[in-house]
């Protein structure tokens, strides 16, 4: 079915990068004050648990794409209406991780520079990896994970080595009980980053090693899970909660105090750039998962095709989304307690359903006239 | 599909030999087939036809042919003609010539290589690579004798590949010698050896050689298919044919490896990679290459593994630095200020005072200089170099500092991107450094650092979309393999090496170069 | 169609670079790098005074590109305006380039200012991005940031570095001025139960004598820069000055202190032994009473001897008993002295508050309200344990009889 395969390191190592990708940028769970890196943590366990889904209809149709088994299970139209509401979906889902970009890059390196070309130049940078295929984007993936997680580690030193860590700002942990905390954990961090993983639910049917998807996908969701938590914790226990909830970039502005020997120091840049790492993979991520869905669904066979227009629909997307960044970070908010829940959860969930009552009875019927053979 | 340029081209169905399509025979009549041949050849003054008489009564034709300067005039001498002219048996004109011939063939001339031709084309292409041919009057086959010897090079230190301790020889024109600098070094039977003729003017040999059992039989088989597929006129040189079997035409990459060393050779042979050889020039190819062979020398091999590892990482380094040098002064200086440590800042707004250029623009302008210096260096008399170096080092490092055109951050900036591109051990990897040198410095100069990782991770994915005969090009960093880690960043000493990994180096032997599936479980 | 991509990208690129882009493109030669940004408070033409410290870099470098060495290394100008930024503008009338603000050193904030309210002043520093978390904030000592700021200084090239390093070693050497972040002080400012600190400058000798290139010629100069005092800050307003010892005894307690001289009593002999701090480390608690909260102090000293100017013996374990049991003492007095300062001032600079709200966040929440009455009445318990670690190159001094 699917030609071009990725190993299921490579796929680990998308998964990590999407999911550090604009969380790192912006931070999520911050409802939760000083416990936000609780928060999430307990997402964790909530983004394991959707995967578990996806990989459910993953087991039962392992050459489709979500617009496959949509497909299947609902009827051909029925299914293809659904699967169509999924095409925009991703498409805004790229366009608001273009559109972090965007600000990130304005409020930081390139501030004069009109945000239509910084995005510009990403999403054809994008549109680029995208023509030469899954295979190659994940392998850059596997190069540049390794990169993100050295520049992490050495990011992680420099805040020991320069004393800034100071953990008594994250104390008193659950100051006000598990209430917020949980709050924040079903309006926010289980959404962002893991409900986005729905886009892998397009990608999964690359995988060659079938076998090791699911360990693949846990230990990634857990591995980057704890890593978001660990910065999250950092961002705290430097600037403390207060100008954590007031930066647009918490861990920028963090970076910008580390102060070594007068050498290493103005390394937001660097982090910058490592920011852009992180958002690139995650906005190919969906863009690529709108091409295999519109390939599906509209049965394109030449994906190539489709991938400049796409680029400007997401291009011109991310522009009009929202008239300034905090009212796109605040919309944000919003299409995370309504659109995402919907497509990432309610569909899949709905799917999961209707497949398995359906296995029910075809077993129900293997069993009585012993012809059939499975779905 | 293929940029037509040669005139030739169109007789390439006259001219083409195939070995079975058009046999021509060979004539019985001798005066035939000389006329035949003086025909073919026209005015050639090289070619020497001998006549001679031999037999009890001198009575039968014989003719001895070769082309002069391409035989060894002693061997044609004392091993031909002296052999012809002996008196043989009692052979006269009235023998059955089949006698003759075989009596010629088997007693007379004491050469080692003695082979019987019977196709004219066959017979023209064996006069024109140097052997000497016996024709008899009255019999249609002809002996040719191995008689080559033409002034060749001799074995020297290499040039370009040069190594502090390790083997002095290089490989030479000659396809012979340079078969036998790898086969002296590997006396095992697995070595294989095949030779090609391309080219339908050239007619050139091309050999490649293999360890039957390491080297995988798909990776034969590929070599081989894209060698018969070539269709040209002429090879010259390695880079010739490199040009028709690479797998990926518009990359500035790369995609085989080439040397002028047979231990490198050799080593790569018993990594299971196959080595093409072709005659008239020195340096073989290797297939398949990945980006991280480029940066391996074979004397990593022969020292200390701890320094090799330095070395080696050292060339990353190297290669990194002529690749990025200018671009990131470029875009610290004219976006990133602030990630400067203060003094240095000052230091450099200081030197840019007066300065009439954007960084850019001065940066483009040492490079484009620098380049010109360079190849003026390689291209121009030996006698005239003093000069050059002279007035560049003038023009450069004194002349534009002075006259403020250019800051000396800039200077010092080129001057370490040029060392560093010398620095790289390949000089076909420095290439695309130097072409993508140019783009990136355009990158940095429209988004700062931005732009830059942009194109680095453009980059990275065009890398990761090339393929040489089917390895992935930057196999083993992506695909990741653990194993192949052992010695490529690294080198680990042999002892830990096998600790490390079960197997020997899998970069090659997991290739699949059919299956466009490379083996990735990493 | 993926080159054809890639195409479009360089064209565009290219075009960027050479025609229309680069709309951040700034060569080092149009700007101009400001060392210390001062604030001062006027009450005519707005509502502040900045002054900024722009540095001339080839005056400071030197060599050849040195115009004959007769401008100054740097420059002051000052401008005044009803937000920072206004007056920020208005600077840039008056200075050729563009400014740049990414390598501030020194936040100066004049006294006067200081003491009307800080509060608004760091909103442009966290929100503009040119503006870093590392500068230093420095008080002006009775004196306004422009005229510390305007005064050249022999060694370093440019005064703002000297103000910087001026205010490290005194630091580092005497115990007795702390350099704090823009980033802690802003944060100090929003947190509950803490209150921001900063060190003063001030200056010695008239200070228009200082301004010209002549104060820096001569041996003497006329005018100096001096690192003194801390500002004890509450509600965003310098509500009190407190010097030397008084100083230390509060860093001793928000353990910012990496070297200190105290001199002690040596046997009969007052005020003759000196002995140098190498190493504070300071923790405290908040634990419950039966009312309020409370603080215990626990401080670990580590100290040598540096200068004996009576007859002891130092090499005598009775002796450094003694000295331990000395410095035990007054370091416990400095810290009872400060803490009665900041009480006096209803200051909690030391974060009491918030080592309450940390560890007894019930406790916190009953008290938060009325923290103001609370914290004069805190009881705090203090306990000290020096160590005397070295007596230097000789056992004993030469005057012993």
């Amino acid at each position: 079915m699917v030609k071009e395969k990725i190993s299921s390191g490579q796929f680990f190592a998308l998964l990590n990068l999407f999911v550090f990708g604009t969380i790192l940028v912006v931070g999520s769970g911050l409802d939760a004050k000083k416990d936000a890196w609780i928060a999430i943590f307990i997402g964790i366990f909530g983004g394991i648990l959707l995967f578990m889904i996806y990989y459910y209809l993953y087991k039962l149709y392992p050459d489709l794409s979500l617009i496959g088994y949509s497909q299947k299970l609902l009827g051909k139209y029925i299914g293809g209406f659904i699967g169509l509401l999924y095409i925009p979906f991703l498409i805004y889902a790229a366009a608001r991780d273009l559109r972090d970009v965007g600000g990130l890059i304005g409020a930081t390196v390139l501030s004069q520079t009109p945000s239509l070309f910084v995005s510009g130049l990403m999403i054809f940078s994008i549109a680029y990896v995208l023509y030469k295929g899954m295979e190659v984007l994940a392998r850059t993936a596997e190069i540049f994970w390794g990169l993100v997680i050295i520049l992490s580690m050495l990011g992680s030193l420099f805040f020991f080595l320069s004393g800034l860590i100071n953990i008594k700002q994250v104390l008193p942990v659950l100051e006000f009980g598990w209430e917020p905390v949980i709050q924040a954990v079903y309006t926010q961090t289980i959404m962002f980053p893991f409900g986005e993983m729905v886009a892998f639910a397009f990608l999964l049917p690359y995988i060659n090693n079938r076998k090791k998807v699911l360990k693949t996908g846990i230990s990634g969701i857990l591995v980057s899970g704890i890593l978001i938590t660990y910065s999250t914790f950092i961002n705290l226990t430097v600037l403390g909660v207060d100008v954590v909830t007031r930066s647009q970039f918490p861990l920028l502005s963090a970076i910008q105090g580390i102060e070594i020997m007068e050498l290493i120091e103005h390394l937001d840049v660097i982090a910058v750039l490592t920011l852009v790492i992180g958002v690139f993979f995650k906005t190919a991520v969906f863009y690529y998962a709108a091409i295999v869905a519109m390939a599906d669904l509209f049965k394109v066979e030449k994906k190539e095709k489709l991938i400049f227009p796409t680029a400007i629909v997401i291009l011109y997307t991310s522009i009009i989304i929202a008239d300034n960044f905090p009212a796109h970070l605040d919309e944000g908010k919003f299409a995370l307690i309504t659109i995402f829940p919907l497509f990432a959860v309610g569909f899949p969930m709905l799917y999961c359903l209707i497949a398995f009552i359906k296995e029910k009875a075809s077993k129900h019927k293997h069993g009585r006239t012993n012809k059939n053979t499975s779905v | 599909m293929k940029f037509d340029w040669n005139p030739f081209h169109k007789k390439k169905q006259e001219t083409r030999s195939g070995n079975s399509q058009k046999e021509l025979p060979i004539s019985d009549d001798l005066s035939q087939n000389i006329k035949r041949l003086s025909d073919e050849f026209g005015d050639n003054s090289e070619i020497i036809i001998r006549e001679l008489n031999t037999g009890m009564k001198k009575d039968i034709r014989v003719v001895s042919i070769y082309m002069d300067g391409l035989v060894d005039q002693t061997l044609v001498n004392e091993f031909i003609l002296e052999s012809l002219k002996l008196n043989h048996s009692d052979f006269d004109k009235n023998t059955p010539k089949k006698d003759v011939f075989n009596e010629l063939r088997m007693n007379a001339l004491t050469l080692s290589n003695v082979k019987v031709i019977n196709d004219w084309d066959q017979l023209v292409l064996t006069i024109l690579s140097g052997s000497t041919l016996v024709m008899i009057d009255g019999w249609n086959e002809v002996l040719s004798g191995e008689t080559q010897g033409w002034e060749e090079r001799a074995i020297q230190e290499p040039t370009s590949q040069t190594v502090v301790r390790g083997p002095k020889d290089s490989f030479t024109e000659s396809l012979k010698v340079n078969v036998t600098l790898i086969r002296k070094r590997i006396k095992n039977v697995n070595l294989r050896v095949e030779t090609f003729q391309i080219g339908t003017v050239s007619r050139t040999n091309i050999s490649i050689m293999y360890m039957k059992g390491i080297a995988k039989d798909d990776l034969i088989q590929e070599v081989k298919r894209r060698l018969e597929k070539i269709d040209t006129d002429s090879i010259i040189e390695s880079g010739n044919l490199e040009e028709f079997i690479q797998d990926h035409t518009s990359t500035p990459f790369p995609q085989l490896v080439n040397s002028e060393r047979p231990d490198a050779a050799v080593g790569n042979l018993l990594d299971g990679r196959v080595v093409i050889l072709v005659d008239g020039t020195p340096f073989v190819l290797i297939a398949p290459a990945t980006f991280f062979q480029f940066f391996q020398s074979p004397e990593d091999y022969y020292q200390r593994a701890d320094i090799a590892t330095l070395l080696r990482l050292l060339r990353f380094f190297v290669f990194f630095l002529s690749l990025f040098a200018p671009s990131i002064y470029i875009a610290l200086t004219t976006y990133h200020q602030e990630m400067l440590p203060f003094p240095l800042l000052i230091n450099l707004a200081a030197q840019r005072e007066g300065v009439p250029f954007p960084a850019f623009v001065e940066a483009l302008i040492m490079e484009v200089t620098f380049e010109i210096l360079r190849e003026a260096g390689v291209r121009m008399p030996r006698a005239v170099g003093q000069a050059v170096s002279i007035v560049g080092a003038i023009v450069i490092g004194e002349a534009a500092v002075q006259a403020g055109i250019i800051s000396p951050a800039m200077v010092i900036v080129v001057g370490i991107t040029a060392i560093s591109s010398f620095a790289v051990p390949s000089f076909s990897i420095a290439i695309p450094a130097r072409i993508l040198r140019f783009l990136l410095m355009v990158s940095a100069a429209t988004a700062g650092f931005y732009g830059m990782i942009l194109l680095v991770i453009m980059m990275a994915a065009h890398m990761n979309s090339l393929r040489s005969f089917g390895v992935p090009y930057l196999e083993p960093l992506s695909p990741f393999n653990l194993a192949a880690q052992a010695d490529t960043f690294v080198r680990l000493p042999p002892k830990v090496k096998q600790k490390f990994t079960f197997k020997r180096d899998n970069t090659v032997n997991t290739a699949n170069p059919l299956n466009k599936e490379g083996d990735s479980n990493g | 169609m993926a080159k054809r991509l890639l195409v479009v990208f360089l064209m565009l690129a290219v075009v960027c670079a050479l025609l229309t882009g680069c709309w951040d493109r700034k060569e080092m030669d149009d700007f101009s790098i400001v060392a210390a940004l001062g604030i001062d408070k006027v009450e005519d033409e707005g509502r502040y005074e900045v002054t900024i410290e722009l540095i001339n870099p080839p005056e400071v470098v030197g060599g050849k590109e040195a115009a004959s060495g007769r401008s100054s290394t740097t420059t002051i100008y000052s401008a005044k305006g009803d937000t920072l930024v206004s007056a920020i503008r208005r600077i840039s009338q008056q200075t050729p380039r563009e400014t740049f603000f990414p390598y501030t050193q020194v936040i100066i904030i004049g006294e006067e200012l200081a003491r009307s309210g800080i509060e608004d002043i760091f909103d442009l520093l966290e929100r503009n991005q040119e503006f870093r978390s590392t500068p230093r904030v420095l008080i002006a000592k009775d004196n306004t940031a422009k005229n510390t700021l305007s005064i050249l200084s022999p060694l370093e090239k440019i005064p703002a570095e000297k103000l910087l390093k001026t205010s490290k070693v005194s630091g580092e050497s005497l115990g007795e001025t702390i350099s704090v972040k823009v980033l802690e002080f802003g944060r100090k400012f929003t947190s509950e139960g803490i209150e921001p600190l900063a060190s003063g400058v001030s200056i010695i000798g008239q200070s228009e004598d200082g301004q010209s290139q002549s104060n820096i010629e001569q041996t003497t100069p006329n005018s100096l820069i001096k690192s003194e005092g801390v500002a004890l800050f509450k509600k965003g307003k310098l509500v009190r000055w407190v010097d030397r010892e008084e100083a230390r005894g509060i860093l001793y307690v928000i353990n910012k202190i990496d070297r200190a001289i105290v001199t002690l009593d040596c046997n009969q002999k007052t005020k003759a032994l000196s002995i140098s701090v190498t190493d504070t480390r300071t923790t405290f608690r908040a634990f419950k009473t039966e009312r309020t909260p409370a603080i215990d102090i626990h401080v670990k000293q580590e100290a040598e001897v540096e200068e004996v100017l009576c007859e002891m013996d130092v090499a005598d374990r009775h002796s450094i008993l003694d000295i331990e049991k000395q410095l035990e003492e007054k370091t416990k007095q400095e810290i009872e002295k400060a803490i009665e300062i900041a009480k006096e001032e209803n200051s909690d600079v030391f974060g009491f508050g918030e080592a309450i709200n940390r560890e007894r966040p019930k406790a916190w929440r009953d008290i938060k309200k009325n923290y103001e009455e609370i914290f004069p009445e805190l009881e705090v318990n203090i306990q000290v344990d020096a160590y005397v670690i070295k007596t230097g190159m000789r056992k004993e001094t030469y005057r012993r009889e």
